[in-house]
């Protein structure tokens, strides 16, 4: 097995730090969270389980477990979609309780209102705190230009592609300049190529508008391709199993994929799932 | 667009030739095997007798008054129906104390309490109009709840982790979603409204095309009440037509293969 940088999942003693960022401090900080649900016969199911993470500003984390796993949980908890069981899950050192203005989020469907041209879905965040201004729909048009969708501004979104509307959506999440965007496995509907010519778009808007990106996927490739640290997951309970330092230099491209260190990365998390699987039929 | 409009043009050509057939066929055994004309008029007789209702004047207060009685029942029924719904779907205490009698309403035959209508709103439209209004009224009403049920909960998600408030949310998301079921029921009740201002004039009325078919029927003039019943349809049609025009201008969003539509 190849050397890898890996990090323990973080015990019941604080969470891990990554090496290279331990010198800042975290902007989000996730500690001991926990997240129960009932189902209907009664039952209690652990969601998520001794989660410590903590994520430093302008810094790419992807997200990557099979289903179950509660990394869709984990994120509706930081979008402030639901409510935490137990633990802390602070922004800036203040706990997040509900939606904020300064937060982004993509869904794995584009969700975008099929009655508004794709123009007035971009402003909708924007239109739902009375902002109308001339600035802000220039802003608007301006995202839109920047991902390629200039002659598109007054069309609706049954008219445009799968990977169009996911950049409508993606712009909507723009709109208000957050300083944190959170994506559920944005690219999840989307074919291969697209997906892939996606992933390349959204390493270009990262790289032009820096934020923190936490990005949830279930393809391994996808993760380590875009993350600057990959979050893997495992589920029943839903909790992190281990963070990788994804030591590839940027900018990445999809011959970046073709590398050896990006196989042996790739690798890695492969064994770590499927370490679980077999403890799974064991037991 | 030319590869779909070319077949909707030959399926035209293919239902008028298909009615044209029926319609020669229908004739021909009349006439043919001497059908009595009391039994089954042909069909050139009851063009005849159309033309004669329509030229002498006879049709027209008959016309007016179904027409007045559709269209008032339907835009009241309609209205109640919106109204009603959309309280039983946004206070959900309307939903608990009020929805139990209006399904036990829905369940009465109303067909059966038309004579009770005649009794309190008289001979004259009144009755027929609140018989009509009823009758359009549930499936509106169903519509309608099931329109604000149909939310999409992604996107009410959406609209909240972008910090939407429960007005926005209302206006801008479940208001417009509720349209493509709403629109579904209008058009129900359009076609609706027709029967049941014919089912109030059979019942007791002194004008109106329903009045007309049993009068025809007892005069045993059996062609005119076929000239009456194409009369009918056109109304029928045309109601029907209009909402889906209304429809396709108002949830311009859905596709009419995907629109949940009466055909």
């Amino acid at each position: 097995m190849v050397a890898l940088k890996v990090q323990p999942a973080g015990g019941a003693y604080g969470a891990p730090i990554s090496a290279s960022d331990s010198t800042k401090s975290a902007m989000i900080r996730i500690a001991g969270l926990e997240k129960r649900f009932k189902t209907r016969s009664g039952e209690t199911v652990n969601a998520l389980t001794n989660v410590n993470l903590d994520i430093h500003e302008n810094e790419f984390i992807s997200v990557v477990g099979p289903s179950g796993c509660g990394k869709t949980t984990l994120l509706r908890i930081l979008a402030g979609l639901e409510s935490r069981s137990s633990g802390a899950i602070q922004c800036d050192g203040a706990e997040i309780t509900g939606p904020r203005p300064d937060v982004g989020v993509v869904f794995q469907q584009a969700t975008l209102l099929p009655w508004n041209t794709v123009l007035a879905n971009v402003l909708l965040p924007a239109h739902l705190r009375n902002d109308k201004s001339e600035a802000t729909v220039k802003r608007a048009e301006g995202l839109l230009a920047f991902m390629g969708l200039k002659d598109f501004a007054q069309k609706y979104p049954f008219e445009l592609s799968g990977g169009m509307q996911q950049r409508v959506a993606i712009c909507r999440a723009l709109m208000r300049e957050p300083r944190i965007l959170l994506m559920d496995e944005p690219f999840g509907a989307l074919d291969a190529m697209t997906r892939e010519a996606m992933n390349m778009e959204l390493m270009r808007v990262w790289s032009e508008e820096r934020k923190t990106v936490i990005f949830i996927t279930h393809s391994i490739p996808e993760a380590v391709l875009l993350g600057d640290r990959v979050v893997v997951m495992s589920p029943r309970p839903g909790r992190i199993s281990e963070i990788i330092d994804v030591d590839v230099g940027r900018p990445r491209s999809l011959q970046t994929m073709a590398t050896p260190r990006f196989g042996e990365l790739c690798d890695h998390i492969r064994t770590i799932f499927g370490a679980q699987s077999v403890t799974a039929t064991s037991l | 667009m030319s590869d779909v409009s070319k077949p909707a043009g030959s399926h035209l050509l293919q239902s008028i030739a298909v009615a044209a057939v029926m319609i020669a066929v229908w004739e021909g055994t009349c006439r043919g095997f001497d059908v009595s004309s009391i039994v089954l008029p042909t069909p050139s007789s009851i063009v005849v007798r159309l033309y004669a209702l329509v030229s002498s004047g006879v049709i027209w207060p008959h016309l007016w008054a179904t027409l007045a009685e559709v269209l008032s029942g339907f835009v009241l029924g309609g209205i109640a129906g919106l109204v009603i719904g959309a309280t039983i779907s946004l206070v959900p205490v309307f939903e608990r104390l009020v929805y139990p009698y209006l399904v036990a309403l829905q369940t009465l035959p109303k067909v059966a309490i038309a004579p009770l209508f005649i009794i309190w709103f008289g001979y004259g439209l009144t009755s027929k109009i609140v018989i009509t209004a009823l009758v359009c009224f549930f499936p509106v009403l169903v519509s309608v709840i099931a329109g604000f049920h149909s939310t999409d909960k992604d996107q009410l998600d959406m609209m909240r982790a972008f910090g939407a408030t429960k007005w926005q949310t209302l206006m801008r998301l479940r208001i417009p979603s509720a349209l493509v079921l709403i629109f579904a029921g209008l058009e129900i009740a359009a076609v609706l409204a027709v029967i049941g201002a014919i089912v109030g004039e059979f019942v007791g009325a002194q004008v109106g095309l329903g009045y007309l078919v049993v009068t025809l029927n007892f005069g045993m003039d059996v062609a005119g009440v076929f000239a009456v019943l194409i009369v009918l349809s056109a109304i029928g049609l045309a109601m029907h037509g209009l909402m889906r025009y209304a429809a396709r201008r108002s949830i311009f969003w859905i596709r009419r293969s995907d629109a949940p539509m009466m055909h």
